[in-house]
């Protein structure tokens, strides 16, 4: 190569270099230079603006809102529509890495790590924006807003599911003793009410049918895989007849947070798990499924029974339920541990404050405003129907009395996860601003808690299991709950790098460490593997994580009571 | 002695001189070819050691909603932590011990396939051995660690082949023995890597001259003698190159595997400094002790370098600079 040559390299190496660097500059002149005319020209000009929201509360298909019926409705009434994303593997994770790069999309919903982006600054507050441009959230959300607050008087997040009256679900949502309904039907419809009781009749399926389709029977399977572990550690809770309060027991009378971790109540649940391993119930993959395989086994028709949130195994029954065979699904109990304990698995009216959608920092001015416009767009009344029940005479009808109801295809046809993503249901059903309860005209908010459409949801196999059990709804064996104005406690905001937060993170170590030791110990060994477990558990900050749940919920219930008064 | 010193700096100073216009002059000569690496070294200073500059976050209560300026120092709390913490010696630990399994499992494996593959005179069956071989390094570990974990579940082949076999009497729930976990995860990252490690000792391999083994073989020499006499030898400058630059990364065991195969009952043995610093560091959001135990792993893999490279030297084999 001779010199001349080696400098045209050299010129064309750089050459590109310069390019590269231009480009990406280039490119964002010109987004800047489109989003200054856009604000120019105004909002009556018909422009739409795109927004990046960023959901963690679950996984989905991203898609631009605007493609679906109900946001194309909403852009034209508003200019705004969003690019969706949604969460892919896990939340902090995702959100820690945005947050140590300080790039948020301009809406942003963290979930469980809400908290973590408020101490980091990552939302701008938006009283100021409420008070001025959203007049229906406000009164949507009345006495919430100042639930909403935080420590410094500032709400960063607005929440799903502003409670509007009491309305007992049709079906379960929420936590249940689920057997499979083949074995109720085969042992003559038998009804646990304790958990001796619930473990008998597996113990007596099992024996019977050691096989199920060819496989081993499994007699109980739990879900302990990464941040769901709460699906084996919450059942003591529960059991001792508390709802889903998290880490702590709230006493109804001092409203003090008390953990549970290393009383009997968690000791008895153990021990019974223990046993049930020992005649060989319990699944010995228990501890070293994911989430995916744990799905897999339930659909499979293997498993007898096993505790979970409804909401949690919902892909894994939704197949059961679509598929021919009723008996393959699975029916819900309400099981503590003695007769005389009230069962709480149903929700009481409560209000999370977090997780909720947040606009981020570095939003300019303009587009804070027209978000926060159509957040309040999305508040109205009309547009909440528009939400839950879709459009008058399509997915819904009205009878003479006012009353809302489905016909049968419309039920069939908007339960289709296809047809739901199409409208939109999918994509505003929660996490956007939200009622909970009733409309004003007495309708309820949810189509399946509407008794028109809850009676006619279910088909034979239901009914037959319905008659046989005496209950109108799934939910008919279940207790109503009982007023907890704090509920629920574990929304109670948790400092990052405080002592509480290493009290949750060191907890869930050590039981996910010990909880396999205790319960696959040969019975001789359970008090000594116990003892070992409660040893550990001593030394973590347990006092720190009880005063934070303690004045949370104490402060909470005050202004519940003060926004009745 | 010491006045010979002295002598020697000064009569060096003129020496040193002429090298440094040798230099200047040699700078000159090649002057087009320095220019041309510019734009990398400029690209090197900011990925590679602009980024240093983060470590300051070790040495701080680090919150991102703050200035620089307004952070609070707390010297060397995090690593205090990280070294009287129970947990993070367990960690240690299995870093090293899944490391040095790999390392020693990895060359051993992908060596032996490498020299086998080559004495294979079937041009055909060798191309499919190779391919087959090399083929699970470009799945994902997210697939890879899957199958792994089918393979090893109660109903999966390998208990089925055990039980069938009559060697064990009930199933072993693999994954669920901590015990078990550092082998399980040899085995695993060699089945997904032995065929991609071995194309660098075939291409090592190929280098040498054909005549010494046709010599060798004139001689008398067995296969086996070949190998160990000729084949070996010949790959030894890669092989120490290649193992110079792996014991670099001694502690990086790597994390995905770990972390998707890990569970509540291997953790004592699952569990690596990467996966340790996502549990506890970015999922905490405490990034400041991520920081400390990125910046110990960093700290411990240059000296090892250093070590294995000067080491190398010594023993007269010259080494990666």
């Amino acid at each position: 190569m001779n010199r001349k040559n080696v400098w045209l390299v050299l010129l064309l190496v750089s050459l590109i270099f310069v390019l590269a660097a231009c480009s990406g500059d280039s490119e964002e002149a010109s987004e800047d230079n489109a989003e200054n005319e856009n604000t120019e020209t105004g909002e009556d000009s018909g422009e739409t603006f795109t927004y990046h929201f960023f959901d963690a509360s679950g996984p989905g298909e991203d898609i631009n809102t605007s493609e679906t019926t109900l946001g194309q409705m909403f852009e034209e009434e508003t200019g705004v529509n969003f690019d969706i994303e949604h969460i892919v593997g896990d939340v902090n994770q995702k959100i820690g890495t945005m947050i140590a790069s300080g790039e948020y999309p301009t809406l942003l919903n963290a979930e469980q790590s809400t908290d973590a982006v408020i101490d980091a600054g990552g939302f701008i507050p938006l009283n100021d924006l409420i008070d001025e441009y959203a007049p229906n959230l406000k009164e949507m959300y009345g006495p919430y807003l100042e639930m909403m607050k935080r420590d410094d008087g500032n709400i960063y997040v607005i929440s799903s599911g502003a409670a509007h009256g009491y309305k007992k679900p049709a079906n379960l949502n929420q936590g249940a003793w689920w057997i499979k309904r083949d074995v109720l039907k085969e042992l003559g419809y038998p009804e646990p009410k304790t958990l001796d009781e619930y473990f008998d009749i597996i113990e007596e399926y099992t024996a019977a049918n050691p096989q199920i389709d060819g496989a081993d029977t499994i007699g109980f399977t739990a879900l302990t895989h990464d941040w769901r572990f709460f699906a084996l550690s919450n059942q003591p809770m529960h059991l001792a007849g508390y709802p889903n309060d998290g880490g702590a027991l709230i006493d109804m009378e001092t409203q003090e947070a008390e953990v549970y971790n290393d009383k009997d109540i968690t000791k008895r649940w153990l021990q019974k798990l223990n046993e049930v391993n020992d005649i060989g119930l319990f699944d010995q993959e228990s501890f070293t499924q994911n989430y995916d395989e744990y799905l897999a086994k339930i659909t499979s028709g293997r498993v007898v029974g096993f505790f979970d949130y409804r909401w949690q195994v919902g892909q894994a029954l939704n197949t059961l339920q679509e598929d021919e065979d009723p008996y393959n699904d699975y029916m819900g109990f309400p099981v503590v541990f003695d007769e005389d304990v009230k069962d709480q698995y149903l929700d009481p009216i409560g209000f999370t404050a977090s997780p909720g959608i947040g606009i981020t920092v570095g939003t300019p001015k303009e587009d804070q405003i027209r978000i926060m416009k159509f957040l309040d767009h999305i508040a109205k009344e009309e547009t909440q129907k528009l939400i839950t029940w879709g459009i008058e005479g399509e997915t819904y009808e009205v009878d003479e009395d006012g009353r809302y109801y489905r016909t049968e295809e419309q039920i069939e046809e908007t339960s289709k996860t296809e047809f739901r993503d199409n409208f939109g249901f999918s994509y505003f059903e929660w996490g956007w601003p939200r009622m909970n309860g009733e409309y004003a005209d007495g309708n309820a908010v949810e189509p399946p808690k509407q008794e028109e459409v809850a009676s006619m949801m279910y088909d034979e196999g239901d009914n037959e299991f319905l008659e046989a059990y005496e209950i109108e709804t799934f939910t008919g064996l279940f207790s109503e709950p009982d007023e907890r104005p704090w509920y629920p406690a574990y929304d109670a905001p948790i400092e990052t790098g405080s002592e509480a937060q290493l009290y949750e993170q060191q907890l869930d170590d050590l039981m996910k460490r010990k909880f396999p030791e205790i319960i696959f110990a040969d019975p001789g060994e359970f008090d000594n593997q116990w003892g070992a477990y409660t040893d550990e558990f001593s030394s973590l900050p347990k006092e720190a994580y009880e005063k934070v749940i303690t004045d949370f919920v104490q402060n909470k219930a005050k202004l519940m009571e003060s926004s009745k008064e | 002695m010491e006045s010979n010193t002295l002598e020697n700096k000064t009569k060096s100073i003129p020496i040193k001189n002429k090298g440094m216009k040798a230099f200047l002059k040699k700078c000159k000569d090649q002057q087009a070819l320095l220019w041309m690496t510019v734009p990398f070294i400029i690209w090197v200073f900011i990925f590679k050691y602009l980024p240093v500059w983060g470590w300051t976050m070790a040495f701080q209560d680090f919150k991102p909603a703050l200035n620089f300026s307004d952070q609070e120092w707390v010297g060397f709390k995090h690593f205090a932590f990280l070294f009287t913490d129970d947990r993070f010696l367990g960690v240690l630990r299995n870093t090293l011990a899944q490391s040095l399994i790999n390392l020693v499992l990895g060359f051993v494996t992908a060596i032996t396939l490498a020299v086998l593959i080559n004495e294979l005179s079937n041009m055909k069956f060798k191309r499919v051995v190779q391919t087959i071989s090399y083929l699970p390094h470009f799945l994902s570990w997210v697939v890879a660690a899957a199958l792994v974990s089918s393979v090893l579940s109660i109903d999966g082949i390998i208990n089925e082949i055990l039980m069938g076999l009559g060697l064990i009497d009930d199933e072993i729930l693999w994954l669920g023995i901590g015990e078990y976990f550092w082998g399980i995860l040899g085995a695993a990252e060699t089945w997904k890597n032995v065929g991609w490690n071995a194309i660098i000792y075939l291409a090592a391999i190929s280098m040498i001259d054909q005549e010494q083994y046709e010599a060798a073989k004139i001689d008398g020499a067995s296969r086996i003698q070949r190998i160990f006499y000729i084949t070996i030898p010949g790959m030894k400058s890669v092989i120490i190159v290649l193992l110079i630059m792996n014991i670099g990364y001694i502690l990086e065991a790597g994390f995905e595997p770990q972390y998707l195969l890990g569970n509540g009952q291997n953790v004592e043995y699952s569990e690596n400094i990467d996966v340790f610093v996502i549990k506890y560091g970015i999922s905490m959001f405490n990034f400041s002790l991520a920081t400390a135990a990125g910046m110990f792993k960093t700290v411990i893999s240059f000296i090892f370098l250093i070590a294995a490279n000067s080491f190398s030297k010594k023993m007269g084999q010259g080494g990666l600079y």
